[in-house]
């Protein structure tokens, strides 16, 4: 698929351009990342004196973030948090996206432009009345607390419903007439045609929750109950910002995804099965 | 079309909702909470089990040094037991604001002095009880400046320890400068003087700031209690309704004293290593004003010789900024008379000389009473007695919103800096601003 | 059960399951989201200062205040700027780049990767880390611009630079998130169109505008509508990254987000802001409602 190569350009000639765009691009994206790295290498003392690269590194903040606070448990709570807030938003936002795609019934636009003016409100705006409900559910410093506001999201029914809209209603009909219910149409049809989507959402809905940080921050209470950028704003404070220890706790939580990107992306992306997809 | 119809009706339920929506109490009302406060029993060491609970916000060496002290008060009082929870500074207004609709919250709480004027009117603190805290008593025991702190004749709340500014500075660059280390300026003409010479420009840029100038940070303290008084100026009435920045002609020589380092003498740049005390710490900062809560990063990150000196005087006056972190007790803990009774123990711990005298060194706030100031192993530290020497004219603002308060002296002086404005009309508008936020607060006081 | 119920249409029949379908994200979005949006909306009419029990009644005075504030129409334009600059930046920027992706024949997952590095990485450790970039004196961009003999900047501390240097940070930090959208929607074109066209005859700039913009209308459309929402309510990085940390300097960087969080949680002016966040909200449906209208045609091809 080189739909952008040039004709009348020799194939050699279109391919070097473009690794040399995407490098050049490349270095742009990584140049920020590398400097918050090498910031988290360096002694408290060197962070301000503006040498890119540390002169003595050291992997001193790793260890202090470790020894500090309880950053493995912070992890740990970051983790089952976005994790199960991921699997229930996969779901349930897949399924909303499924219906308001390929159903008709009234009130549907209705129903869809609801939804979507739920992401309206900034969150500033509703930690109040989320915490007054917490509360009086003690809910505080409790992981469903935490994650009860993302379990489904607007977001995520927009991006599935414009995937579903791609499936063609045939194929449901079809899978119809062989007896495949509805809620069959949806779990072995819908969902595997759009993988691609649906990884795209995992990933997205992953880190919104695996950086969500202001109600977080309003409910939970007990040290052990923070997730990792509740614990890193622990660093700044009144009389300044441990950048060193927070570029290090920032980059811990930073690198498992990336590895985990790069071993994935393919999978991600590419999906499975967009055999049963032909507009 | 008919999309549009529905969605309008559906922005019109919204509205029709909202509307009817009642202005419902979440609370009992401020008054109930505040007449049941003296009605508590007796403070004697209450029988059963009680717990109770300490907010703070996270300071590395007060978080410490709390959670040490509260080990030993709940040795001394077997049946307390004090949970401390500490918030990010950033977040910890935003945490116990939203805290409070929902009627959670600790029993006693620390909270900056200048945001008590809004808690104490809204009914969150209960007045500290007149025979544990006996106001004359108080008065007598504790420094001048806590009685920033008292509203309608109550205290609400009462500090450990207090702080003020002064300058610290960078001793290498100071001596490289050809200054003598051991007779820092007296006087801010002095120090002006002073920071310029320690100002560096290389191929037409400003590398070392002589004393960088940063409003966001203690500067604008800096202007309102220290400069205007220098010069001649009181800020405020003294009931706390006028604000008389731009009063008195000496209000505006202070203020285009600050403008004038950046804009004339040219010893500080706005941006120069992006705040004060990273410029500082960096040394491309010769001179900031600090408090002496910056003492313990100081110590630990500057790479360099550094000391503090007393903030100097002006023409007119020598003062200085004073302000503190209080603890208050909630009227959520008054109305329990137990929990009263364990969180009056604890206030009266948090506040006693034996406390302050292990927080001065563990965290470089001077202790609010008068009595433990006088021991002179603070008047020898090198770096407390700059802070010391000063305390006696150390003055608190009074703020009903801190935060507005600070971006319009801040809005000032960029205007100035940034857009060439005209001093003394930037310093009006400062003026008109704040004393519109004071003149809503009494306002809606009544 | 009623699903099976004699009587209904095939149509209806399937209705009711959309309805069964859709009870509990429904009961969800209404409870925890839609609930307290009204109770949010409702504080605008009242005096509050998030402390008081009471809330006295205020009408519309709020507004009234609101549509006097300078502060208020300044931030409601910065707003506006971020979205005006931000977007077209991120989805020219992404599906540039998607489609660069694509045409690549090796490494594609290693560039992947490093356009999604920025996406992956924490908000608040970037932007401290944009805020050194664009130091005036010490910062790299200034000793780039020295180096290339270009007049020096202020960027964060200068009022016009200010919020065009953050809208670079965002897109910065977004167009990750726009190559994967992008490449997730490319990959679900099929490649027979491509072969059918070519052996039309069709040049690459034909089968993009005939083939490729077309097909990948969803995916513009949601990127476009989610870009504007995600743009109009930025906050973090003005936060993190503005002069100051206030939405300086003298304004020029507040978005309404902040503008509106500041009165609510440094001012305790909760009604105040909830009148803010009305016309926020009002504004957002208003330019979404707008962008799915105008985006949503029915595609031929």
């Amino acid at each position: 698929m080189n739909q952008t190569q040039t004709r009348g350009l020799p194939r050699w000639t279109t391919q070097t351009i473009l690794y040399a765009v995407l490098l050049i691009g490349g270095i742009l994206m990584i140049i920020p990342f590398v400097w918050m790295l090498a910031t988290s290498l360096k002694p408290a003392k060197e962070v301000f004196l503006g040498n890119f690269f540390p002169i003595a590194p050291t992997l001193d903040n790793f260890q202090a973030v470790l020894k500090k606070v309880p950053f493995a448990r912070w992890y740990l709570n970051s983790l089952i948090v976005a994790t199960l807030s991921t699997l229930s938003v996969a779901f349930f936002d897949s399924l909303v996206g499924f219906v308001l795609a390929k159903y008709e019934f009234r009130g549907k636009n209705v129903i869809f432009v609801f939804i979507l003016s739920t992401l309206m409100v900034p969150t500033e705006m509703l930690i109040i009345p989320w915490f007054i409900l917490s509360n009086s559910l003690n809910w505080v410093d409790t992981y469903w607390g935490i994650m009860f506001p993302g379990i489904m999201t607007a977001f995520g029914v927009f991006l599935m419903k414009q995937f579903m809209e791609g499936i063609p209603s045939e194929l449901l009909d079809a899978a119809r007439i062989d007896g495949v219910s509805e809620f069959g149409l949806f779990w072995r049809i819908a969902m595997p045609l759009v993988k691609p989507a649906l990884a795209a959402l995992c990933i997205f809905n992953f880190l919104g929750n695996w950086n969500a940080f202001l109600w977080p921050v309003i409910i939970t209470e007990k040290m052990d109950m923070r997730t990792v950028p509740v614990g890193l704003a622990f660093f700044s404070g009144e009389a300044g910002s441990a950048w060193e220890l927070i570029m290090a706790g920032a980059s811990m939580a930073t690198i498992p995804f990336l590895i985990v990107f790069l071993i994935f992306q393919r999978q991600i992306i590419k999906g499975i099965a967009l055999t049963g997809l032909k507009g | 079309m008919k999309r549009l119809a529905l969605l309008a009706l559906l922005a019109l339920a919204l509205i029709v909702v909202a509307c009817s929506a009642p202005a419902e109490p979440t609370k009992a009302p401020a008054a109930s909470a505040a007449t049941s406060a003296p009605a508590a029993k007796p403070t004697d060491a209450p029988a059963a089990k009680v717990e109770i609970e300490y907010w703070q916000y996270f300071f590395e060496s007060k978080k410490n040094l709390v959670d040490e002290l509260i080990v030993e008060f709940q040795k001394q009082n077997p049946n307390i037991t004090v949970v401390h929870t500490t918030f990010p500074y950033e977040q910890y207004t935003d945490k116990v604001a939203a805290s409070v609709p929902a009627g959670r919250g600790p029993d006693v709480v620390n909270l900056y002095y200048g945001w008590l004027p809004l808690y104490i009117n809204s009914g969150y603190l209960a007045p500290l009880p007149d025979k544990d805290f006996p106001i004359a008593q108080l008065e007598k025991d504790f420094i001048p400046m806590i009685q920033i702190a008292k509203v309608d004749g109550k205290y609400y709340s009462l500090p450990t320890a207090v702080r003020n500014l002064a300058i610290f500075y960078n001793k290498d660059l100071y001596t490289k400068a050809g200054l003598d280390a051991t007779k820092p300026p007296k006087t801010f003409d002095e120090l002006a003087s002073a920071a310029q010479k320690m100002t560096k420009v290389e191929g037409g840029k400003m590398t070392v700031a002589g004393w960088r100038v940063d409003l966001s940070n203690q500067d604008h303290n800096l202007f309102r209690e220290i400069l205007v008084r220098a010069y001649g100026g009181v800020p405020q009435s003294d009931d706390h309704k006028k604000i008389q920045w731009n009063a008195t002609p000496g209000g505006y020589d202070a203020w285009q004293f600050l403008i004038d380092l950046t804009a004339k003498q040219k010893v500080s740049e706005p941006t120069l290593g992006q705040d004060g005390p990273t410029a500082w710490l960096a040394q491309q900062a010769g001179m900031m004003v600090s408090g002496s809560f910056y003492l313990g990063t100081a110590k630990s990150k500057a790479t360099f010789n550094w000391g503090v000196f007393p903030m100097p005087a002006g023409p007119k006056a020598s003062a200085n900024f004073g302000s503190f972190w209080t603890h208050g007790i909630t009227t959520k803990a008054a109305k329990d008379p137990a929990k009263l009774a364990a969180s009056v123990k604890f206030l009266q711990f948090l506040t006693s000389a034996e406390t302050m005298k292990k927080w001065t060194p563990a965290i470089g706030e001077l202790p609010a009473r008068a009595e433990v100031l006088k021991d002179p192993v603070f008047a020898n530290d090198p770096l407390l007695a700059p802070f010391l020497q000063t305390l006696p004219v150390s003055y608190a603002s009074y703020f009903v919103d801190e935060a507005a308060d600070r971006t319009a002296l801040i809005d000032a002086y960029n205007a100035v800096i940034l857009k060439n404005a005209d001093p003394k009309k930037s310093l009006d508008d400062a003026t008109k601003t704040v004393q519109k936020l004071f003149d809503d607060y009494w306002a809606s006081k009544k | 059960m009623a699903v099976r119920a004699r009587g209904l249409s095939l149509g209806q029949r399937r209705a009711v399951w959309a309805y069964i379908f859709l009870i509990v994200p429904l009961l969800f979005f209404i409870g925890v989201r839609f609930a307290p949006t009204l109770f949010a909306m409702s504080v605008s009419l009242f005096k509050w200062d998030i402390l008081s029990p009471t809330k006295p009644w205020l009408g519309l005075q709020n507004y009234e205040t609101l549509f006097a504030d300078k502060v208020f129409w300044k931030s409601l334009t910065n707003t506006l700027l971020y979205v005006v600059l931000s977007v077209p930046l991120e989805l020219v920027f992404g599906l540039t780049f998607a489609l660069l992706l694509q045409s690549a024949a090796r490494w594609k997952g290693f560039f992947r990767a490093l356009y999604f590095i920025p996406f992956v990485t924490s908000t608040v450790a970037i932007s401290w880390v944009w805020r050194w970039m664009y130091e005036p004196t010490f910062g790299p961009l200034n000793k780039l611009l020295a180096f290339l003999s270009l007049p020096e900047q202020k960027y964060l501390a200068n009022p016009d630079q200010a919020l065009p240097s953050i809208v670079i940070a965002i897109a910065w930090q977004a167009v990750g998130f726009y190559i994967i959208i992008f490449l997730a929607g490319l990959e679900a074109i099929p490649a027979d169109f491509y072969e059918a066209a070519k052996i039309d005859g069709a040049h690459a700039w034909d089968l993009f505008r005939h083939i490729t913009l077309p097909l990948l209308n969803p995916t513009i459309v949601f990127l476009t509508v989610i870009g504007t929402i995600n743009g109009i309510q930025v906050f973090t990085q003005v936060l993190n990254m503005s002069f100051q940390g206030t939405g300086g300097p003298l304004d020029a960087t507040k978005s309404l987000v902040l503008f509106i969080y500041q009165q609510a949680f440094r001012s305790f002016k909760m009604g105040y802001a909830s009148a803010g966040t009305v016309v926020l909200f009002g504004i957002i449906l208003l330019i979404t409602l707008i962008q799915l209208k105008v985006t949503t045609r029915r595609v031929e091809y």
